[in-house]
């Protein structure tokens, strides 16, 4: 808890809350932009409609904002030089808890306010029908497990290479395949490439019959992928154990 | 004494690794560009205008924005760094020259990575079957707009990373700029959002017609001179905070 509270301490001021806010403002932008006048198939269609875009936003852009977050994060010890310091007092498997933990700390109330906002937004335009709850804590626990697994990537890739550059253009390699991912119809190579396809792959809604004559189209509510949330959570694991050898045998 | 300065910046970019994502980081767009148009041949037909909407559309909107902030993050890393800022301060240059400096090597690496996109465009568009004798002659005037609209973000972006000292913080925010960017062209006001203006210069999504290239160049012109303008004035009257 101590090393927590340092952790806070240290990122006083870094603007992390804002880089969560600036994601969550680009998003509903975005999704008033796109809502701005729904028609009365996308009022009928809406709650479903939202919760498969919300996903999609999630994957083109948190990986470089997990990514933004771990380097402000991890660059504090980097510019300082502090983890020499750091190793006499506390073990590095502690830092890295406390930093992975300060991440959670940020991304968990970021998947409740896009799932509350998901929500406020539906009865905001008043969508035909009344959402089900199961949908909304189920998207927030993706969510967060899935921004959770990339932060994870990140910090370790952060604090183990100095140079910042190099994790933020892997943030936006990351991108660019959890986007490819998300057109692509096959289910493996989401749960392959990292943690970057879990944004697609633990996605429960799904398009069907989509006509693009008359630009009609359903969504169906397909079983929860419980597989593929295992899947993540043993990525989660990878990451956590990479993370660890690579801070321990990290020259400082 | 500006040359000088370009000469300095080309110093401390030295065996830096900046020039491999500009390499490998735009294969992403034009590979996914061309499995799209292939996977949707039922919608798009199998022409060059449509492989460049394919390209362009995720390249401008999503990736060159990032891009571009991350090379002016680390274009200004370096003065970030210990007590940089007092020595670049200290130097018998003038401002003016340090920020253009910069700005030159941004806008030549936009260059660099825009041609490097026209080529895999030109790829792509031959592994996919289109044929070569078809290819688009407006290909130049993309890549021109599309290196001017880079310029134009680059001026911002170069601001951004010299007034906040962190080298991720700029790059969220061109991501984000990026996609606040396609809706505000889809309202009819990119000329008014540099990020906009470099999707529109590369008429993204094969919208090349609907473009105003006079007020395009116009608008390119006084965003560049305006941040440009903003970030000297910053360095001339802004106390260094330095360490």
């Amino acid at each position: 808890m101590t090393a927590l509270r340092m952790e806070f301490w240290k990122s006083r001021r870094r603007g992390l809350w804002l880089v969560c806010a600036a994601l969550l403002a680009v998003e509903l932008l975005w999704i008033f932009w796109a809502f701005h006048n729904p028609s009365e198939q996308e009022r009928q269609k809406g709650w479903l409609y939202l919760l498969y875009n919300m996903p999609l936003l999630n994957g083109i852009l948190f990986p470089v904002i997990g990514a933004t977050l771990a380097s402000r994060t991890a660059d504090i010890e980097h510019k300082g030089n502090t983890l020499k310091l750091l190793e006499t007092i506390q073990p590095k498997a502690q830092l890295f808890h406390a930093k992975l933990l300060l991440g959670a700390c940020h991304l968990l109330p970021l998947a409740a306010l896009q799932a509350a906002a998901l929500l406020g937004i539906g009865f905001y335009y008043g969508f035909y029908g009344q959402p089900d709850p199961t949908n909304y804590w189920q998207y927030a626990l993706f969510t967060f497990t899935a921004c959770f697994a990339v932060y994870a990537l990140h910090l370790a890739l952060s604090l183990t290479i100095k140079n910042q550059f190099v994790p933020l253009c892997i943030g936006l390699g990351g991108s660019f395949i959890a986007l490819l991912l998300m057109f692509l119809p096959y289910e493996l190579p989401r749960l392959l490439c990292g943690p970057y396809g879990f944004f697609g792959a633990l996605s429960f809604i799904y398009m069907s019959d989509w006509d693009p004559k008359t630009r009609i189209y359903h969504f169906l509510r397909i079983p929860t992928p419980w597989g593929s949330f295992a899947a993540l959570l043993v990525w989660i694991a990878a990451i956590y154990v990479f993370g660890r050898i690579a801070l321990d045998r990290k020259e400082l | 004494m500006f040359f000088r300065v370009l000469r300095a910046e080309r110093y401390k970019l030295r065996r830096s690794p900046v020039w491999l994502a500009f390499f490998i980081l735009p294969m992403f767009p034009a590979f996914f560009g061309s499995v799209n148009l292939l996977n949707n041949l039922g919608l798009l037909t199998l022409d060059w205008a449509n492989l460049w909407s394919q390209h362009s559309l995720f390249s401008s909107y999503f990736f060159y924005p990032a891009l571009v902030g991350v090379y002016c993050s680390y274009l200004w890393r370096l003065e970030h760094f210990d007590h940089n800022w007092n020595q670049l301060m200290a130097a018998p240059v003038p401002v003016a020259a340090v920020f253009f400096g910069k700005l030159a090597l941004a806008a030549a690496m936009t260059f660099l990575a825009q041609a490097w996109g026209i080529v895999l465009f030109a790829i792509g568009g031959l592994l996919c079957g289109i044929p070569l004798s078809t290819f688009p002659p407006e290909a130049a005037l993309w890549l021109l707009c599309g290196v001017l609209g880079g310029i134009a973000v680059s001026a911002f972006q170069l601001l951004l990373s010299m007034t906040i000292r962190s080298f991720a913080v700029p790059i969220g925010v061109a991501m984000g700029g990026g996609v606040l960017g396609l809706g505000i062209s889809a309202k009819g006001y990119g000329y008014f959002f540099p990020y906009s203006l470099l999707s529109m210069g590369m008429a993204a999504n094969g919208k090349g017609d609907a473009v105003n290239y006079p007020l395009f160049f116009i608008c390119c012109a006084v965003f560049i001179a305006a941040f440009s303008a903003a970030a000297i004035y910053s360095l001339k009257k802004r106390d260094v905070n330095a360490g």
